[in-house]
């Protein structure tokens, strides 16, 4: 049996799963000429979703008619520094008609023209939709767009948002990781936005946060035997890569003869090959979304490390304060939902945020934390190591809670831990 | 060619990313055997191993360090389509040459034709040597083509069905995508879709193995005395050869390149190693800081840890050489 797992890669075709009232919505949205921003953290599962709907078969089985439909999938990451929008409304166009040339005839003229004129384009899609015909238009890594300086123009995004909004004959579904309003933001920050209206605000959100319980636990056991199901949930929670990633290590030892016992034994290599994805996600954190988090990772810890007994009551109390963080990383997929509130979903997530940003043992951080630590504790080398070292980490321990409160409260913790 | 001792695991990794259609980054230190395995990746016999369909798998391999000075992604994309003309099976070469008779490089004709090499069941494996050589020619400015190349590739890889890529470097993934993030600071790094397989040291019973395929039994206890785990010591061993039991010999004939090695491994150490290392300073230490520090160091084979828990260098090389060269005087 080969291995079904596929970390860092897009789920396609058959190991496409889960996600079934997101598929509704974007279709419900389509058949209504709305247009989507499908939003989420780092592999999160935007792009096998945005895919996944695009794939004809399934754009049949949810669309009444699908023969008015010209379907056209983009990649944002295409564009490099030498594109232009003109290259983006060919591409967009040469697929359409190629995927429906009945409901895309009026674009095919524009692509006899070098550089496209938004009226004419306008006019063209406007055509399109009053044949009842519309391109759906299906754009992954959106916020590409805003690497490059010929795509952040009002010549482009008005054109967009004005045939969009209005020709009927245009509807766009985009994956990105901005959300709707921080794109908008960035929008004012180019100086691409027009008086009085946001740029974006024609796309209607859709965020993608974790699996269900019950979607995993039963893909799971497709593959794994009961024990590594359960192991696989405890490490990942049910982030998709993480699941993926865990699925993949469990498969692997499955395979190589390995007993419930030694599975825990995995968890380091887990936290590894999952590191740059823990990297990606705290980077797109807002410095109070990284304070509620460590709050987080310090609370879950239960008082265990060390053989030190924490407190964290007061910790606790302190999240109130970031319940809009906590509850956009629970959309997100960051934290999950658990009874009587949010918890760190995955364990390899949880450790490395307390080996990370917490001790900082690992990566590249703390070294010159440590080095000054070093100074001021005027440590000694004798050749062997001092008490005062060996005493180290249970001081940490003991000492960081009340450290890492006093300085969320007063905002230090993000430059405390960077 | 230096052969590829051990590293079956690794090998077995790399060809199910391979199989799967998945892209890698084979990342350690230098003279780990990152471009030894990259070439086993290349070979038909080996791939006739690994793989259920060999002959549905093209592979192009590029050194990094060799590029040539007009190269764009223009050029680059011609040149593998050159090779992919000579050198493919059968059916991409029919498939190759067709599509460069169009002379269109763009990247929504290569996504037309890496999408349709995947629905046929063919797929190109890109296999890119010396990563960070790569990288670096790439973003030295004016630096025109460097975001159209490496988006195309980062899409044709993880959306096409048709493209692997599997590139050899000493920076991780995440440092791979910090190095590029000011070309695209909004979305997706270049290199998230690329699993790491690090190569560290050899497992003690893998390092054994080799040794006493490679030497008489007595001899093979004094290099594993001198080398320990670590890969490029134990391969600079092997190479050496030595016919004699006499452990300062050993240890004086190898310690130049090995010297050379950790002066320039020490510099792709991260974290708290360095301070940690020089703190050790070729003794034994019981119980030191950084314990997540200590285990890459121990993953790596700069360290080992006794049966009592107490660290120590894990080879006389490296003992060797933090002793003359590297210890901090902190007293």
């Amino acid at each position: 049996m080969s291995n079904p797992f596929l970390p860092f890669t897009p789920a396609f075709g058959p190991d496409f799963v889960n996600r079934d009232a997101e598929i509704k919505a974007v279709f419900e949205r389509i058949a209504k000429r709305g247009n989507t921003a499908i939003v989420g953290n780092p592999h999160v599962g935007k792009t096998s979703l945005l895919h996944h709907v695009a794939t004809p078969h399934v754009f049949a089985a949810h669309t009444p008619n699908p023969e008015q439909y010209a379907i056209v999938e983009i990649d944002f990451q295409l564009f490099g520094e030498s594109k232009t929008r003109h290259d983006f409304w060919r591409e967009l166009i040469a697929q359409a008609v190629e995927s429906n040339p009945a409901i895309a005839a009026p674009l095919k003229p524009l692509l006899k023209k070098k550089e496209v004129d938004e009226q004419a384009l306008f006019r063209a899609f406007q055509k399109v939709g009053r044949a009842e015909g519309c391109v759906v238009a299906f754009v992954d890594e959106f916020d590409h767009l805003f690497n490059l300086p010929a795509f952040r123009t009002l010549d482009f995004l008005g054109a967009l948002r004005a045939i969009t909004m209005k020709s009927k004959g245009l509807c766009l579904i985009t994956a990105s990781r901005l959300s709707v309003a921080q794109m908008n933001a960035l929008g004012e920050e180019y100086k691409v936005a027009t008086r009085g209206s946001d740029l974006f605000n024609y796309l209607d959100e859709l965020t993608l946060g974790c699996f269900d319980e019950a979607s995993v636990r039963t893909w799971l056991k497709n593959h794994l035997p009961p024990e590594a199901v359960d192991e696989a949930l405890l490490l990942a929670g049910h982030h998709p890569l993480l699941v993926q990633l865990a699925g993949d290590a469990l498969f692997d030892a499955v395979e190589r003869g390995v007993q419930p016992p030694g599975y825990p034994a995995l968890r380091d290599a887990l936290i590894h090959r999952a590191e740059s994805q823990f990297q990606d996600v705290w980077k797109y954190l807002s410095s109070k979304a990284q304070i509620a988090l460590i709050i987080f990772a310090l609370r879950d810890l239960r008082g265990g490390a060390g053989g030190q007994t924490f407190n964290l009551e007061k910790a606790e109390q302190t999240l109130l304060w970031y319940g809009s963080e906590v509850k956009e990383m629970a959309r997100r997929g960051t934290l999950e939902t658990a009874t009587g509130g949010y918890r760190i979903g995955s364990v390899a997530f949880h450790l490395w945020l307390v080996e990370q940003k917490i001790v900082g043992t690992r990566g590249d951080e703390p070294q010159e934390a440590f080095t000054q630590w070093l100074h001021n504790k005027q440590f000694k080398l004798g050749g062997l190591i001092t008490n005062e070292e060996i005493a180290w980490l249970q001081k940490v321990w003991k000492v960081i809670p009340t450290n890492i409160i006093d300085l969320a409260k007063k905002a230090l913790l993000p430059n405390a831990l960077q | 060619m230096t052969p590829l001792l051990g590293r079956e695991a690794e090998l077995r990794a790399a060809f199910s990313r391979l199989a799967s259609g998945q892209s890698a980054a084979i990342v350690g230190e230098p003279d780990t055997g990152k471009s030894l395995l990259l070439a086993q990746l290349a070979r038909a016999e080996v791939s006739a191993e690994w793989l259920p369909h060999p002959e549905r798998l093209a592979v192009f391999i590029l050194d990094g360090r060799r590029l040539p000075a007009n190269f764009t992604a223009a050029t680059f994309w011609q040149s593998v389509f050159t090779t992919l003309r000579a050198e493919a099976p059968p059916a991409i070469r029919v498939e190759a040459t067709q599509f460069a008779k169009t002379g269109d490089y763009g990247a929504f004709a290569l996504e037309r034709f890496f999408r349709q090499m995947g629905r046929s069941g063919l797929r190109v494996a890109l296999l890119v040597d010396h990563f960070g050589h790569f990288l670096s020619h790439l973003l030295t400015p004016p630096a025109t083509s460097a975001g159209e190349l490496l988006g195309t590739l980062r899409s044709l890889s993880s959306r096409s069905g048709g493209l692997s890529l599997i590139v050899a470097a000493r920076r991780r993934v995440s440092e791979l995508n910090q190095q590029t993030a000011q070309l695209n600071p909004r979305g997706s790094p270049y290199f998230n879709t690329l699993q790491e397989i690090r190569l560290g040291a050899f497992e003690r019973g893998e390092a054994r193995k080799i040794l006493e395929a490679s030497f008489d039994s007595s001899i093979a206890q004094t290099v594993w005395t001198v080398t320990g785990r670590h890969p490029f010591l134990i391969s600079l061993a092997v190479q050496a050869r030595p016919s004699s039991v006499e452990l300062s010999t050993l240890l004086t004939s190898l310690a130049p390149r090995a010297d050379e090695h950790f002066k320039i491994a020490f510099g792709f150490l991260g974290g708290l190693a360095p301070t940690l290392l020089s703190l050790l300073g070729g003794k034994r230490l019981p119980r030191p800081p950084a314990p997540g520090d200590v285990e890459d160091l121990i993953w790596r084979g700069w360290l080992d840890r006794d049966s009592d828990g107490i660290l120590r260098p894990a080879s006389l090389l490296l003992a060797r050489w933090l002793e003359t060269s590297h210890a901090l005087n902190l007293h």
